[in-house]
């Protein structure tokens, strides 16, 4: 049963795009990766020249005036931002053949500038924040990571949006793209269940001598095996093209969490699989559980939009605890908020979706008995 | 044709898709109303915290303790009497604004109107100031709303203060800030309205406004898409539709047919449950029926001038890192008017206009829909192409979007709020006209494809 249901979703046309749809999702990442990483050290440059221009302007207005602590504090912010500015302008500069500082020193430089921004927040005269458009929970994660960097001589880099490996896939991990995934899959798994029912091919199916268990069962777990199978392909292929593109990228390269916590790009990248498995067989579930109570393909296909309208509706007025959506890392690290309950809430959606498989093939077995020749509405 | 019409819409109603679609809108409002309930708390909280701070704190600050003191002595030229009459100034201003916070505070929303009048009469006052010594650009709009400003000061004996407060902060950007809160401020007194409308604010009146603006836009997609992706391939997989087309009756009248029942359905799906939804919220807040004003762009309904605002350019990080996300024509503290030219209006004339546009989008989408279910025949390609069209026209109709060529992009106009308020750049006038030529295309093209394909 398994090797036939298996052999009608890889044959199915529609299938078939669905997996395309996913590898061409995933190469998008990656091309979005690359253009954020070209945008970045034209935008970073533009934001600190202009911070430095309004420090420059600060410290100008000042020099009319007594001598101060405040006075004293503004001198020393136009430092650091001159000094920052003077070495992007040396990496920028087709003419120099060398940087000013070394990896090190640029980390600890750019540790202390936002430590400095931090500390003048509150200050009327600094406002250079507004133009670094950063608030200070991003300030304190920037210093956070840096701090973890130069603590644990790892080398920095360049931008957030390195192209290689264990980058790209914590970048998949944050992006939308994933729910996208989630609804693909949806979309390829839909009519496994009612494509019986809208063909009246369902009576011959659930006379043979087999049990009705049996056949939902294969059905859901052929299901599991071609979303592993898509996702894996999806995930694999751009993954290649990443670490032939910029290496594998370092496996303890840290991502500060929404608590300030530190994963390590490994374990944020295996927990977020992880993660991912269990809403994919969530969602299965779901669609088993809908399908085999409604026995109707358009009917079946309302309602799982509908699900996914709720879902999509919750995220736009930023409701967060009943939003599935908000237990895998979408968007950002800062909206991975439930990161503390998320070993909680991998236990919860895997009984929750084993919970409602058992309650499909045990509504299987009492639905289709009474199920009317017409299959649903007309 | 029109019983015809009567008994698809009946059947549509009756079958299973229909009623899950009317669940999933029910529990998107149901949803929408809780998230509200919490939100205008904090916004009138944020209300309070902002005017405390911004009005009290700020400006005092910027003046006293930001060496602009000394500066104004020692490079502007401003003696004794001037820095007095700025004192005078500054105290009558932080004395309105700190009984406005308290009034908030106390849920006197009279007293708050009253006193934020004063504080932004004051304001105005400092912007005409500065236009006299600075020569801002100035325009029409700009003197017409003053002498609103005007007449309210004379009504009410408002004192006229002769100074300007600004050095750098007090530019023309802020100036429809002041003015709109002055005309809106005033019109609420006028009309006894003692509630604080914010943004979010839900009650019996504003619920289907909540419903346009937050959830109409994406719905309206999805639910088109969902309710009718397969209509042709269910006919045909029944046999009905050669019953229908071997009738003697032309094939546009089946067309017709099609497109009023589907949006007839349509408008009972998404009305039904705002109705409902409606129904709750009145049973949970009480109702009382308020004519508020509210900011709009009224020249738009028959213009096609788009209107810039300081929601698109230059400005935009700025006011993003002050924590804006989006413009709404219930006055916020902050950057409440996008613009200088806009004009209070009657919430329900309001709330008339932007239903016609509504359901003008209503049967674009479903016209939409009608034609690629007619051109292509697996129902499965033909969703995954409409949500694909309408994904990327939507994705790319955002609000700061103020490229011409998006002006022919129909989703610029699927939430008709923003285009009648004037924060989106295309103006209502336009909405119309282009939603209009686009439902005679689509119509057009379904027919002819209809005539010549062999859909049987």
């Amino acid at each position: 049963m398994l090797k036939l249901e298996l052999k009608r979703l890889f044959k199915s046309p529609k299938n078939i795009g669905v997996v395309f749809c996913m590898i061409v999702f995933s190469f998008f990442i990656l091309y979005q990766l690359n253009e954020k990483r070209v945008e970045y050290d034209e935008v970073q440059l533009k934001e600190l020249y202009a911070a430095s221009a309004i420090a420059k302007q600060e410290k100008e207005q000042l020099k009319y005036v007594e001598e101060t602590p405040e006075v004293a504090e503004a001198n020393e912010y136009w430092d650091f931002e001159g000094r920052y500015a003077s070495y992007l302008r040396g990496k920028f500069n087709p003419l120099s053949d060398k940087d000013i500082f070394t990896k090190e020193e640029r980390t600890t430089l750019e540790k202390d500038r936002y430590r400095h921004i931090l500390d003048a927040w509150d200050k009327e005269y600094n406002k250079a924040y507004l133009e670094l458009a950063k608030t200070q929970k991003e300030l304190k994660k920037e210093i956070i990571l840096r701090e973890y960097l130069l603590g644990h001589k790892i080398e920095q880099y360049d931008t957030p949006y390195e192209v290689n490996t264990m980058n790209y896939l914590v970048n998949f991990f944050q992006s939308p793209n994933v729910f996208v995934f989630l609804i693909l899959i949806a979309f390829a798994s839909i009519d496994v269940i009612t494509k019986d029912f809208d063909c009246d091919s369902y009576k011959p199916l659930y006379t043979m001598p087999v049990a009705r268990k049996k056949i939902i069962r294969s059905k859901v777990e052929a299901v599991l095996l071609f979303a592993l199978f898509a996702i894996s392909v999806a995930i694999l292929l751009p993954s290649v093209a990443a670490a032939w593109i910029g290496g594998t990228g370092t496996l303890e390269y840290p991502q500060v969490m929404e608590d300030f916590s530190i994963w390590i790009a490994f374990d944020y990248v295996l927990k977020c699989m992880l993660i991912l498995l269990v809403l994919i067989l969530f969602t299965i579930s779901v669609i088993t559980l809908v399908s085999v109570s409604l026995r109707n393909g358009t009917s079946a296909m309302m309602a799982i939009g509908s699900y996914f309208i709720i879902l999509y509706c919750m995220s736009e007025l930023e409701l967060r605890f009943p939003n599935v959506l908000y237990y895998i890392p979408l968007f950002s690290v800062d909206v991975a908020y439930t990161v503390n309950v998320k070993y909680f809430s991998i236990l919860l959606f895997s009984v929750c979706s084993l919970f409602m498989i058992i309650l499909s093939i045990w509504a299987s077995e009492r639905v289709i008995e009474t199920a009317d020749l017409s299959g649903g509405d007309a | 044709m029109l019983k015809r019409i009567k008994l698809g819409i009946l059947s549509s109603l009756r079958s299973k898709t229909t009623k899950i679609a009317m669940i999933c809108v029910l529990i998107c409002e149901l949803l929408m109303v809780f998230h509200l309930e919490e939100r205008v708390r904090e916004e009138k909280k944020e209300y309070y915290q902002k005017y405390v701070s911004l009005y009290t704190k700020f400006y005092r600050d910027f003046w006293y303790k930001d060496l602009y003191y000394r500066n104004a002595i020692r490079f502007l030229g401003f003696d004794e009497h001037d820095i007095r009459r700025m004192d005078e100034a500054f105290d009558y201003l932080c004395e309105a604004t700190s009984k406005a916070a308290k009034a908030i505070e106390d849920e006197d929303y009279t007293t708050f109107y009253r006193e934020n009048i004063k504080a932004n009469v004051l304001l105005t006052d400092s912007m005409v100031a500065q236009d006299q010594e600075m020569y801002l650009e100035t325009d029409e709009d700009f003197f017409k709303n003053i002498e609103i400003v005007e007449k309210i000061k004379k009504d009410w004996n408002l004192p006229y203060h002769d100074v300007h407060l600004g050095l750098g902060v007090f530019d023309k950007f802020w100036a429809p800030q002041y003015i709109s809160q002055t005309q809106y401020s005033y019109e609420m007194l006028e009309r006894g309205i003692d509630e604080l409308y914010t943004p979010s604010y839900l009650n019996g009146n504003t619920a289907l406004y909540q419903f346009i603006y937050h959830l109409f836009p994406i719905l309206v997609l999805l639910i088109t898409v969902l309710l009718y992706y397969d209509q042709f391939a269910k006919e045909k997989r029944q046999g009905t539709i050669k019953n229908r087309l071997t009738q003697p009756n032309k094939r546009i009248r089946y067309l017709m047919e099609k497109i009023i029942t589907n949006t007839a359905t349509m408008l009972i799906v998404l009305l039904l449950p705002s109705l409902l939804c409606n129904l709750f919220v009145i049973c949970l807040n009480g109702f009382e029926f308020q004519n508020i004003p509210i900011l709009a762009y009224p020249k738009g309904i028959t213009s096609f001038t788009s209107l810039p605002n300081n929601l698109t350019g230059e400005y935009t990080p700025f006011l993003q890192t002050m924590g804006l996300t989006l413009y709404s024509g219930f006055p916020t503290l902050e950057y409440n008017a996008p613009h200088i030219a806009m004009e209070l209006m009657d919430f329900h004339v309001f709330m008339g206009y932007v239903s016609m546009m509504t359901v003008l989008f209503i049967i674009f989408q479903v016209l939409l829909n009608q034609m690629i279910t007619t051109m292509i025949n697996n129902p499965y390609l033909g969703m995954i192409v409409n949500l694909g069209i309408g994904g990327i026209c939507y994705i790319n109709a955002g609000i700061t979007n103020v490229s011409e060529i998006g002006m022919w992009n129909p989703y610029s106009y699927a939430n008709p709020i923003l285009n009648l308020a004037g924060t989106s750049y295309y103006t209502y006038a336009e909405g119309i006209v282009i939603l209009g030529i686009y439902c005679m295309i689509l119509f057009g093209v379904t027919t002819l494809i209809l005539k010549k394909k062999d859909v049987i």
